[in-house]
């Protein structure tokens, strides 16, 4: 007996030929909240039908509680699933819509009717049961949605980018709500999504897919600080990715030449002569005042300041350092005094420790 | 028409629009009313006339209530219609959700198939049938060769013979009006039916028939109103011995020249087709207007 609720081995899918999905291997462990997250058309929702029995592997096996489940129809997998449309009965009430799961498994009506209560309240939609899904919100369809497939306590639950409708304010709410009820509920949540962001706040784990495979997995921190590829880099979070010329690997740092430039990035990264590109975090990169002169073994790059982006909480500078080479660079609001002129000339601290080396 | 309509009123606000907006209707409300609504006045009055003295008489509907012959034909109508009605909505469902689910490539040559009977004409695919059932035709024939049955079996000249000529012929309708019906079901629907646990069978029973019960009904109506309209079909398979309204109407028409009772029998068909018009669509109206009225306590 393992711990992991979902395995994907060796899965592959492709229609009429043409590969959706390759070799993907997959483990969600027992209660974790896993994103699956990627670009558009890269194979999440097919990923997805696939555990949920919709769709059959064209090789590879999909295991749910170490048990394969070829053959086996979605009504028999015991698994939840959220639509990003809802996808709610729109001639049965709130209350019928949230039983009905448990009455297909022929749950006593008594039970029923306290299962659908406790679901309703979890999603905070108590008082709403006589209505029909045409008489509720955007948001309020979507906590039905939600309470539906958790309401027969299935061991998982699929969530294919239930928050993409909503809009930005409700959106941001949801997530923490969506995380509180997965640790309530102690349930497995596997939840597709193509926003970043959102993986970042709900996730214990954040599986990045491209082009139908895993470009990495890891924590959110983890895959936030150390992107893998330059894929990863340029798709979570924003980075000022770089070509490297040459890569020269000494005892503790490792030096990078960036290409068309003279500019040499040390890093803290261990790599070989092999490197071809680095990533640096626009809000990594310091501002250093003329008199200040940085920590002892910081890169410093001069540059003259040709772009001013306000956006709100920060602000965004695009510094040219060299001929056809520029760095965004986010500022903090709070500490807007900081914010050069157009077109004077400042200097920046890059960390090595910031300067990420990327395998591509 | 609508964007006439909808974009007048910004460019010239009050009346004028309006009238454009009716003048469009002008063209169709002409052909209607020289084409359905002057027969049918003049349909009304000959049901009040004499066939021979043309003064104004109510005998032809006392006729048609007392000599018995008219309403054991209306009842004869009332049952095949029914019939017809349910065979083709029954027999045209699981095609229609075939058609509108299956992206397979056999789709379109079941759709082909399905519908191109449509082109064969009333008269070719009838006598087909009459092929068929005849006393002498395929059936009895080889049943007696066989040695299975010693006399044929009654399977023409009757209400079986009708409701299966009919439903054949209508077929086609039926599953078209079911087909649209269903394809107007999100998918997602039935995929999260099963996600709860429904297997196909509660799929189909809780999520789809519910939710196709407008195309259930409008197949319903056109299966019962082309049924009871239709003369062909009756005619050759009922014969002689299975009158319905529209073959009786022809016989009075044609053999007793008697126009002010062929249109009493004309009306009584008329309003019976009204009437289950009627009663479908207040259904239909009154169910979904069920779904969106009501609305629970909100907190
Ligand atoms: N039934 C199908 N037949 C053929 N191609 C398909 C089918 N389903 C999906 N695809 C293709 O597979 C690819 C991946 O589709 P998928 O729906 O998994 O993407 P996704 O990652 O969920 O994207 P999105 O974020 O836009 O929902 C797409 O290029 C799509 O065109
Ligand atoms: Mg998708």
């Amino acid at each position: 007996m393992n711990s992991f609720d979902i395995e994907l081995v060796s899965v592959s899918k492709s229609f009429a030929g043409i590969p959706v999905v390759q070799d993907l291997n997959l483990q969600i462990p027992r209660g974790e909240f896993v994103s699956i997250l990627g670009p558009s058309g890269c194979g999440k929702t097919t990923t997805l039908n696939m555990i949920a029995g919709f769709n059959t592997p064209s090789a590879g096996d999909v295991r749910v509680r170490g048990k394969s489940q070829n053959r086996i129809p979605p009504e028999r997998r015991n698994l939840g699933l959220v639509f990003q449309n809802y996808a709610l009965f729109p001639h049965m009430t709130v209350i019928e819509n949230v039983g009905f799961g448990l009455r297909m498994r022929g749950t006593p009506k008594a039970e029923i009717g306290q299962a659908v209560d406790a679901a309703l309240r979890s999603v905070r939609l108590d008082g709403f049961g006589s209505r029909y899904p045409k008489a509720l919100s955007g948001g309020q369809q979507q906590r039905v949605a939600l309470a539906r497939a958790i309401a027969p306590r299935p061991s998982v639950l699929l969530l294919d980018e239930p928050l993409s409708n909503l809009d930005l304010k409700l959106r941001e709410a949801m997530r923490i709500e969506l995380k509180e009820i997965q640790e309530q509920l102690d349930m497995t949540f596997v939840y597709v999504t193509h926003d970043q962001e959102e993986a970042m706040a709900m996730s214990d784990r954040i599986v990045v897919m491209w082009q139908g495979a895993i470009a990495q997995q890891g924590e959110p921190a983890s895959i936030y600080r150390n992107p893998a590829t330059r894929f990863v880099a340029d798709f979570v979070g924003r980075s000022n990715i770089l070509s490297v010329r040459r890569s020269i690997p000494g005892p503790t740092v490792l030096e990078l030449c960036i290409d068309g430039t003279q500019i040499v990035l040390r890093s803290d990264c261990a790599g070989n002569s092999a490197v071809q590109s680095c990533c640096i975090r626009p809000e990594s990169i310091a501002l250093l005042n003329g008199s200040d002169a940085g920590a002892g073994g910081q890169n410093r790059l001069d540059g003259v300041v040709r772009r001013i982006v306000n956006l709100g909480a920060h602000v965004e500078l695009l510094v040219e350092v060299a001929n056809g080479l520029s760095l965004t660079v986010l500022v903090p609001s709070s500490r807007s005094s900081l914010v050069p002129e157009l077109a004077s000339t400042v200097t920046l601290g890059i960390d090595p420790q910031d300067v990420q080396v990327l395998s591509d | 028409m609508s964007t006439i309509a909808l974009a007048a009123p910004a460019a010239m606000p009050g009346a004028p629009a309006r009238t454009s907006g009716y003048l469009v209707l002008a063209p169709s409300c002409l052909v209607l009313t020289i084409f359905f609504a002057l027969p049918m006045g003049t349909m009304i009055g000959m049901s009040f006339m004499d066939a021979q003295t043309l003064s104004p008489t109510l005998f032809n509907y006392q006729r048609f209530f007392s000599d018995g012959l008219s309403l054991a034909g209306l009842y004869r109508t009332a049952v095949m219609s029914i019939l017809v009605a349910v065979c083709v909505t029954v027999l045209g469902y699981p095609v229609a959700y075939y058609l509108a689910r299956s992206r397979s490539r056999w789709r379109a040559l079941v759709f082909a198939l399905a519908l191109a009977p449509e082109l064969a004409g009333v008269v070719l695919r009838t006598y087909g049938w009459l092929i068929i059932l005849e006393d002498r035709g395929f059936i009895n024939d080889m049943l007696t060769h066989l040695g299975v049955i010693a006399s044929p079996l009654p399977l023409s000249k009757n209400l079986f013979a009708v409701v299966v000529g009919l439903t054949h012929v209508v077929l086609p309708f039926g599953i078209l009006s079911l087909t649209t019906s269903i394809q107007g079901i999100d998918p997602n629907l039935e995929r999260a039916a099963q996600m709860l646990g429904a297997s196909r069978l509660a799929v189909v029973r809780h999520i789809i028939l519910p939710l196709s019960v407008p195309g259930i009904v409008s197949s319903l109506l056109i299966a019962f109103t082309m049924a009871a309209s239709a003369y062909a079909t009756p005619a050759l398979l009922g014969g002689a011995r299975f009158k319905v309204l529209a073959t009786m109407i022809y016989e009075q028409v044609l053999f007793y020249i008697d126009w002010g009772f062929a249109a009493v029998m004309a009306i009584a068909l008329l309003i019976m087709m009204l009437m289950i018009s009627f009663l479908g669509i207040r259904y239909e109206a009154r169910r979904s207007s069920r779904r969106s009225n009501r609305e629970g306590g909100a907190s």
